[in-house]
C-alpha cells in the first residue's frame, strides 16, 4: 500500500470564498499529498470548514482552483455528488444521516446503482464487510440512525463514505462531541484507513490531536493561510503562534486556576431528580447535587446524555417527574419559570438561536424579555422605552459588545455569535441572580469572546454566586470547575473535585466506566 | 339486513375511490417535503378538465372520450402539481399559502369556466367507476413498494426528511420534490376524473367539497404510510357510505337529544368523523421532519 507520495491528492490554490458580510476564505491554499494524514487547523472562523465544504461541493468558490488527484476540476463541483463521484467524502460536523431512515437506506441513498430498484441483500452483505474490515462492531443496519450515539453516528459516517469508494475523507471537528476514548477509537479507525492509502483531511482546533496523528498540517488564521508545517518539524507552541497571530500572547494570559470557594453555603440543591423528555422516556435519573454559593460546577459528559434534560429541569421549562429542586433550602420543585427567577435563577442556554433570542428583535427589546414587569429596565404596563434604551446601552458598555454602532437599536440577528452571547450573558448576570445555569455557554465563539464569558463567570462565582456550567468540551470544563460532575446516561456517574480530576477518569466516567 | 351491509360495503369502497386516489398523491408529495392542501384544487380542476374534454369528445365514441377526458384530466393535474412545486420550491412560497391560491384559482376558474360554457349544464357517458375502483385498490400497494423498494423511493423519503442531509449524500431534492409533486397532481386529479365521469357525469360547482382535505386528513391519519393512508380514506368513505345509507333509508338516530336524521346533520357527519380521527391521532403521528420547511439559505 502507499503511504507517502509526492503526487497530491488534493490541490486547491487560491481560493476565495464570500458570505454576506464575511471573507470566509481569502486566497487560500491547500494541497494534501496522496494517503497522507493532513490537518487542517485554525480558530472558529478561520475559514476551515467552509475550505472542506468548498472542496466537497457543498459551497462554490468565488475564484481559485481546485485539483482532486491530479485533475482539474475548477467548476465541476456544483453539488456533492460530483465531488461524491471523484472519491471524496465528508463526515460533517453536523452529523448528516438521516435520523427517521434505517443505517441500511442511509448508507444505499444516493450510492451508485444499475437497477431502479433496490437490492438490500446486496448492500448488507457490503455494509457487513466494511464494517468487519474496519473491526467496527455492535452496529445493527436495520435500526434507525437517530437511535445511534454520537460516536456510533461517525462510524456510520465514515462507513458511508468508503461505501462510496471514497479515497479522500474529509473530517470536519470529528472529536468535538466526543469522549476522550471514543475519540482515540476515532484516531486509529483513521491510522487504520491510511495504512490502506486513504488521503485523511481532518480540521480541528485541538493541537494535541494534530501533533499525535497527523502527518502535516497547513494553519488558517481569519480566513487566510497562515502556514504549512511537517508535524515532525513543529511544536504545539509554532502551531499555536499561527493559529493566534498576533493575539498569540492572549492564551497565555487565561486565568487558569479558577477561584476556590471559601463560603459553603449550598444555594442549590437538587434530590433524586428525575426528568422524563417529551415522548416519556427517563432521560435524567436520580441526581443529587450541591452547588455553593461561590462555587463553579462543571457537568461534563458526551452529548445527549441527559445534560439539555437537567439543565431544563433546573430552569423550570421542562418539569422533574420525581425527586426534589432547593434553592437557598426551600422548595422550587413546581415553581414556574417565571417565579424560578424571580428566586435568582439565570440562564444562558445552550442553542442560543432557538431557546435565546428573537433575532429580529433590538437590544433593548431582548433585555426586556423576562423584565417585562421591571422598572430598572424599562418594563412596566406601559413600556418606558426611554429607560429601557439607556440601560441596554449602559450594557452595551459594560460588556463589550461590539458591531453596534447604531447602539441599542440594532437587532440581535445582525450581531456576530460572540456579541450575541456577550448579550446573553449579560441579561442574564445582571437580573441580579443567585445562581447561573450557563450550558455551553462559549460553544462556537472566538478566543476572546470565550475569555471574556469565562471572565464574567468566575466573576459571579468570586461575587458568592453559584455557577452550573454545562459543557461538551472538557477543556472548559476542566478550566473552569472547582468541582466537575460527570453524566453518563442520565445519572450523575461520579462528582470529582478539581485536584482529583484528571482527563483519563473523567473520560472513562462519560463513557460509562468507572473511575 | 344484509342488502344494508353490502350496500354499505360497496358505497364506502366508492366513496373511498376518490379519496384513496388523492391521498396517495398526498403521501408522495408531503414524503417529499411539500405539505400539500393544494389537493383539493386539483381535485376540482380534474374533475372539470376530464368532464370537459369527454364532452367535447363525445362524437368519437364512449371509449375514446373517457380515454380523452382521463388524459385530460391527468395533465390538468400535471400542470397544477408543477406549479405547486415551483412556488414551493423555487419561489420558496409558504407551502400552505401556495396550495390555498391553487384551491381559490381551481374553485374561481372552474365556476367560472362551467357556468360560462355549460349554463345548460353537461351530461357524458363517462366512464365504468369499477376502473377507478381497481386503480385505487391496487395503488396503495404500488405507492408503497415505490416507497420502500427503489431507489427513487429512498431519495423521496430522504428529502422529506432532511434536505440537508439528502444534498450530503449526494441528492438533491429539486428534481424529486417537482417529481413527487407533479405526481401528486396526476393522482388527485384522477380522484377528480372519477367524481365528475364515473360518478356524477356531469359536473357542478364545487363537486370536490372538501375531498382534497379529507384525504390528507386521511393521510395524517395514517401517519404518512400509503396503506394506512388508504385505511383512512375507507374510513373516512364509510362515514359518507353510512350517512347516504341513513338519508336514503330514513333511518332516524336519537342520540344526545339531537334527531340526527336530519340531513343537514347528516352531511356533516364525514367531517366530524374527520376531526374526532384526527384528533385522536394527532399527538402519536410523526411528520416527515423537513414537511414543509423552507429551503435552508446559505
Amino acid at each position: 500500500m502507499t503511504t507517502h507520495t509526492s503526487r497530491p491528492a488534493i490541490r486547491m490554490s487560491n481560493i476565495t470564498r464570500t458570505f454576506p458580510g464575511v471573507v470566509a476564505n481569502s486566497s487560500v491554499n491547500l494541497s494534501v499529498a496522496a494517503g497522507s494524514f493532513h490537518a487542517v487547523i485554525g480558530e472558529n472562523g478561520a475559514g476551515k470548514s467552509t475550505l472542506l465544504n468548498i472542496l466537497f461541493g457543498k459551497y462554490q468558490p468565488d475564484s481559485g482552483t481546485i485539483e482532486i488527484d491530479g485533475d482539474d476540476v475548477t467548476g465541476k463541483l456544483h453539488q456533492p455528488a460530483d465531488s461524491i463521484r471523484r472519491g471524496v467524502g465528508l463526515v460533517s460536523q453536523h452529523y448528516s444521516l438521516i435520523p427517521a431512515l434505517s443505517i441500511l437506506d442511509n448508507l444505499m441513498l444516493g450510492s451508485k446503482s444499475t437497477t431502479p430498484v433496490l437490492s438490500p441483500r446486496a448492500a448488507t452483505a457490503r455494509a457487513k464487510s466494511l464494517l468487519g474490515d474496519l473491526g467496527i462492531a455492535g452496529i445493527d443496519l436495520r435500526s434507525r440512525a437517530g437511535a445511534l450515539s454520537i460516536a456510533a453516528q461517525q462510524k456510520v459516517e465514515i462507513v458511508k463514505a468508503l461505501y462510496r469508494d471514497a479515497r479522500i475523507l474529509l473530517l470536519d471537528e470529528p472529536t468535538a462531541a466526543l469522549a476522550p476514548q471514543e475519540a482515540d477509537a476515532l484516531f486509529q479507525l483513521l491510522a487504520k484507513l491510511k495504512s490502506r492509502g486513504t488521503t485523511i483531511v481532518f480540521v480541528t482546533h485541538k493541537l494535541r490531536e494534530v501533533m499525535e496523528n497527523s502527518d502535516t498540517v497547513t494553519v488558517l488564521r481569519n480566513g487566510k493561510n497562515a502556514g504549512d508545517f511537517i508535524t515532525g518539524a513543529t511544536n504545539t507552541d509554532e502551531l499555536l503562534a499561527a493559529m493566534l497571530g498576533s493575539r498569540g500572547t492572549l492564551q497565555g494570559t487565561v486565568d487558569s486556576i479558577p477561584v476556590q470557594s471559601e463560603n459553603p453555603v449550598p444555594i442549590l440543591e437538587l434530590q433524586s431528580l428525575c426528568v422524563q423528555n417529551a415522548r416519556g422516556v427517563q432521560v435524567v435519573r436520580d441526581i443529587d447535587l450541591l452547588v455553593k454559593r461561590g462555587e463553579i460546577v462543571g457537568i461534563a459528559g458526551v452529548d445527549g446524555s441527559g445534560q439539555n434534560e437537567l439543565a431544563e429541569a433546573i430552569v423550570g421549562t421542562l418539569r422533574a417527574a420525581s425527586g426534589r429542586i432547593l434553592m437557598a433550602g426551600s422548595q422550587m420543585t413546581m415553581q414556574s419559570v417565571a417565579e424560578r427567577m424571580r428566586r435568582g435563577i439565570a440562564y444562558i442556554p445552550a442553542d442560543r438561536h432557538r431557546s435565546a433570542i428573537v433575532p429580529s428583535f433590538n437590544i433593548a427589546e431582548t433585555y426586556l424579555l423576562g423584565h417585562e414587569t421591571d422598572r430598572n429596565w424599562g418594563g412596566g404596563a406601559v413600556i418606558n422605552w426611554t429607560t429601557a434604551h439607556k440601560r441596554a446601552g449602559e450594557m452595551l458598555q459594560k460588556y463589550d459588545v461590539r458591531g453596534s454602532s447604531r447602539g441599542s437599536v440594532v437587532r440581535l440577528g445582525s450581531l456576530s455569535g460572540g456579541n450575541q452571547q456577550k448579550v446573553i450573558a449579560a441579561r442574564a448576570l445582571e437580573s441580579a441572580p443567585q445562581i447561573i445555569v450557563a450550558c455551553q455557554p462559549t460553544r462556537g465563539l472566538d478566543v476572546a469572546a470565550t475569555k471574556f464569558i469565562h471572565d464574567a463567570l468566575r466573576k459571579a462565582a468570586h461575587e458568592g454566586l453559584g455557577v452550573l456550567l454545562f459543557s461538551l468540551d472538557l477543556d472548559e470544563i476542566f478550566e473552569m470547575s472547582d468541582r466537575i460532575a460527570v453524566m453518563y446516561n442520565g445519572a450523575i456517574a461520579g462528582v470529582l473535585a478539581r485536584g482529583e480530576a484528571t482527563v483519563a477518569r473523567v473520560g472513562l466516567l462519560m463513557t460509562g466506566g468507572m473511575a | 339486513m344484509s342488502e344494508l351491509i353490502m350496500s354499505l360495503t360497496w358505497g364506502t369502497l366508492y366513496y373511498a375511490t376518490p379519496l384513496t386516489l388523492a391521498a396517495m398523491g398526498g403521501v408522495l408529495s408531503e414524503k417529499a417535503g411539500v405539505v400539500n392542501i393544494a389537493l383539493e384544487g386539483f381535485i376540482l380542476s380534474g374533475a372539470f378538465a376530464g368532464v370537459c374534454a369527454a364532452d367535447v369528445t363525445s362524437k368519437y365514441g364512449v371509449i375514446i372520450s373517457g380515454l380523452v377526458g382521463i388524459l385530460a384530466a391527468i395533465m390538468i393535474g400535471a400542470v397544477l402539481g408543477f406549479l405547486h412545486a415551483f412556488l414551493t420550491q423555487k419561489t420558496r412560497m409558504d407551502h400552505v399559502v401556495s396550495g390555498l391560491g391553487i384551491n381559490l384559482l381551481a374553485s374561481g376558474a372552474t365556476q367560472y369556466l362551467y357556468l360560462h360554457e355549460y349554463p345548460q349544464g353537461l351530461s357524458v357517458t363517462g366512464i365504468p367507476r369499477w376502473m377507478f375502483l381497481v386503480a385505487a385498490l391496487v395503488l396503495p400497494f404500488a405507492v408503497q413498494l415505490l416507497l420502500v423498494r427503489t431507489h427513487w423511493g429512498l431519495k423521496l423519503r430522504a428529502v422529506g426528511e432532511s434536505r440537508e442531509g439528502a444534498s450530503m449524500a449526494g441528492v438533491s431534492a429539486l428534481p424529486v420534490r417537482f417529481a413527487a409533486v407533479t405526481l401528486s397532481g396526476v393522482l388527485a386529479a384522477l380522484g377528480g376524473a372519477y367524481l365528475s365521469l364515473a360518478d356524477d357525469h356531469n359536473f357542478s360547482t364545487d363537486v370536490s367539497a372538501g375531498k382534497g382535505y379529507i384525504a390528507l386528513a386521511a393521510v395524517i391519519f395514517g401517519k404518512w404510510n400509503p396503506l394506512g393512508a388508504a385505511g383512512g380514506a375507507l374510513f373516512f368513505g364509510f362515514f359518507y357510505a353510512l350517512q347516504t345509507e341513513l338519508q336514503i333509508r330514513h333511518i332516524s338516530a336519537h342520540f344526545l337529544g339531537i334527531s340526527w336524521t336530519n340531513s343537514f346533520l347528516l352531511d356533516m357527519l364525514p367531517y366530524i368523523m374527520t376531526i374526532v380521527a384526527l384528533t385522536s391521532v394527532i399527538g402519536k403521528a410523526v411528520p416527515p421532519a423537513d414537511l414543509g420547511k423552507e429551503e435552508a439559505t446559505d
